[in-house]
């Protein structure tokens, strides 16, 4: 039987629908329960003892499930034919990230679904916390409503596989109240043929791509998953959240130093494979150096950069960091005789945080246990400074972005193996 | 003027017709029925397992509820998985059906405190 806070009771009962529990005995408690006094959270327990004891012996599970609907086709709504009747249906039942968006008529979603050698009804996953099925169909559907065309679904398809990967654990970056969100990274020929932006601005809202397909990519996991926030709804339970409509941007090959390799190529990949990768992060962190005259110095200050935010995120695929280097960044460090490995190596070894800053970091308590023995017996040795990272293998670097003395970090989870795009007919 | 008068006619005519448009939020697919738990009718020599996910508090709160359970029912016996396993049943990760089959044999219920 699980005890909640009341501040979670929303996404409680969405996690329960999408574990096949229409009903679950679960208990409230009044939020909240951490950072609070210990002996005040204690004291909750007897407010509500006698109803742990109710529910515990007199609850009966009842029938429900809601297993046996047909996931195809999708379901259709008739809406007066105006934008401003379409949005509001839309806006009204939080189908939408809050910006318009384009009716999914059955013509539009029947055209889209043409950029695609997959069946209408093949199901890509499913997708948490609700478990909707993402068919191609509803995938199609997102895609029309963003603004995609149809040749940009296949990578939106690839996306939504990167994500449901299980060591992605996609469930932890749509519910947890961190300022989490899930960012589309494009590899291979595929970013030069769609036009995807690579380098000056790439990220910046324009006429570019990106900006359709990473908010189809948003639509089609947020939708479906019900990580949705409206007032007397909540699919996610992110304190603040971050306004990410989009977050796309393609690898720049071009700028690329001698010796890196792309992306997809350490990962496995063929040259020749146009692949996607999602990230989960948080805010991506500006890594502003223009004072280093060579890239040991600009390995330095990222390793300084890193220490102020990482702080041991946990366990398993939590630990992990994508770097960004601005091409002129990733200049630097090359001409200074670093491959990308040796970078990965430099950062691996020189990125630590005070203990203090560690242990007083605000989050040790949950993470504590996660940590490796190494670091277990080093805070409790009292070793100065602890390092940062397992090992070299939870740093990923490419090069993204144009001109300038910037680079971005993102600190989130471990690169997830990326997803080979299948093209269209 | 006559293009004027054609847009009016036409906005008249969409207002009044009626498009289907699809639900982007598909069904729900669960990949298996739940199966409840065989449900107690009584604490009474009950093993009653206390299951917490590591956030603060949640401890201290599940430690008063074993106290109170155990000090009005007869025979129970309090069982803390986070002293069993601290990292284990707080973050099952990639292994929660081990860590669920673990719990379940171990308790004849199971409490759970989450939440911040």
């Amino acid at each position: 039987m699980p005890v909640i806070t009341s501040a979670f009771v929303s996404l409680a009962e969405i996690c329960c629908i999408g574990h096949g529990a229409m009903e679950m005995p679960f208990l409230v408690v009044e939020h909240p329960l951490g950072g609070i006094p210990p002996e005040d959270a204690g004291s909750k327990a007897d407010s509500v003892i006698e109803n742990i004891i109710d529910r515990a012996t007199k609850w009966v599970p009842g029938a429900g499930s809601t297993s046996s609907q047909r996931a195809y086709p999708a379901e259709t709504v008739s809406v007066t034919d105006t934008p401003e009747a379409v949005n509001d249906l839309f806006y009204r039942n939080a189908w939408t990230d809050g910006l318009p968006v384009i009716a999914p008529t059955q013509e539009r979603v029947e055209n889209m679904l043409k950029g695609t050698r997959l069946k209408p009804e093949q199901i890509i996953g499913l997708i948490p916390p609700r478990m909707g099925a993402a068919t191609v169909q509803v995938i199609a559907i997102n895609a029309v409503m963003a603004g995609a065309k149809p040749e940009q679904l296949p990578v939106i398809i690839a996306a939504i596989k990167s994500a449901l990967q299980p060591e992605v654990k996609l469930r932890q970056w749509l519910t947890t109240t961190r300022p989490n969100f899930v960012s589309m990274f494009v590899q291979g020929p595929i970013v030069k043929e769609l036009g995807i932006h690579y380098g000056q601005s790439a990220l910046f809202p324009g006429p570019k791509p990106n900006a359709a397909i990473g908010r189809a990519f948003n639509l089609a996991t947020r939708l479906p998953g019900g990580v949705i926030s409206k007032p007397d709804t909540f699919g996610t339970m992110t304190t603040l959240g971050v306004p990410n409509y989009s977050f796309c941007l393609g690898e720049n090959e071009d700028a690329l130093p001698e010796g890196w390799n792309p992306l997809r190529v350490d990962s496995g990949c063929k040259l020749e494979d146009s692949v996607v990768s999602v990230f989960g992060t948080t805010m991506p962190i500006m890594q502003n150096d223009h004072d280093s005259t060579n890239g040991r110095d600009v390995l330095i200050s990222t390793c300084y950069r890193i220490g102020g935010h990482l702080v041991r995120l946990g366990g398993d695929n939590r630990g992990g960091i994508v770097i960004l280097f601005g091409p002129e960044h990733a200049d630097a460090i090359s001409k200074d005789g670093f491959s990308k490995e040796d970078a990965k190596q430099f950062i691996y070894e020189n990125a630590k945080i005070p203990r203090e800053w560690l242990v007083k970091s605000g989050t040790w308590y949950i993470v504590k246990e996660q940590q490796p023995e190494w670091v277990k017996r080093a805070v409790a040795d009292g070793e100065p400074m602890i390092p940062q990272f397992n090992s070299p293998e939870e740093i990923t670097i490419s090069v993204a972005g144009g001109a300038g003395k910037q680079s971005l970090l993102g600190i989130g989870y471990i690169n997830p193996k990326p997803v080979v795009i299948e093209r269209g007919p | 003027m006559p293009s004027e008068q054609t847009g009016t006619a036409h906005d008249w005519l969409r207002k009044k017709r009626k498009i289907a448009v699809y639900r982007p939020t598909s069904v729900i697919k669960m990949e298996s029925q739940i199966d409840f738990a065989s449900r107690i009718h009584t604490f009474d020599g009950k093993r009653i397992g206390l299951l917490w996910n590591g956030k603060p508090n949640g401890d201290f709160f599940l430690n008063r509820v074993g106290a109170l359970l155990e000090k009005s029912y007869q025979d129970t016996e309090i069982i803390k998985f986070w002293e069993i396993d601290p990292n284990g049943t707080a973050h099952p990760d990639g292994k929660s059906d081990e860590v669920l089959d673990f719990v379940a044999r171990s308790a004849d219920i199971v409490i759970s405190a989450q939440g911040d």
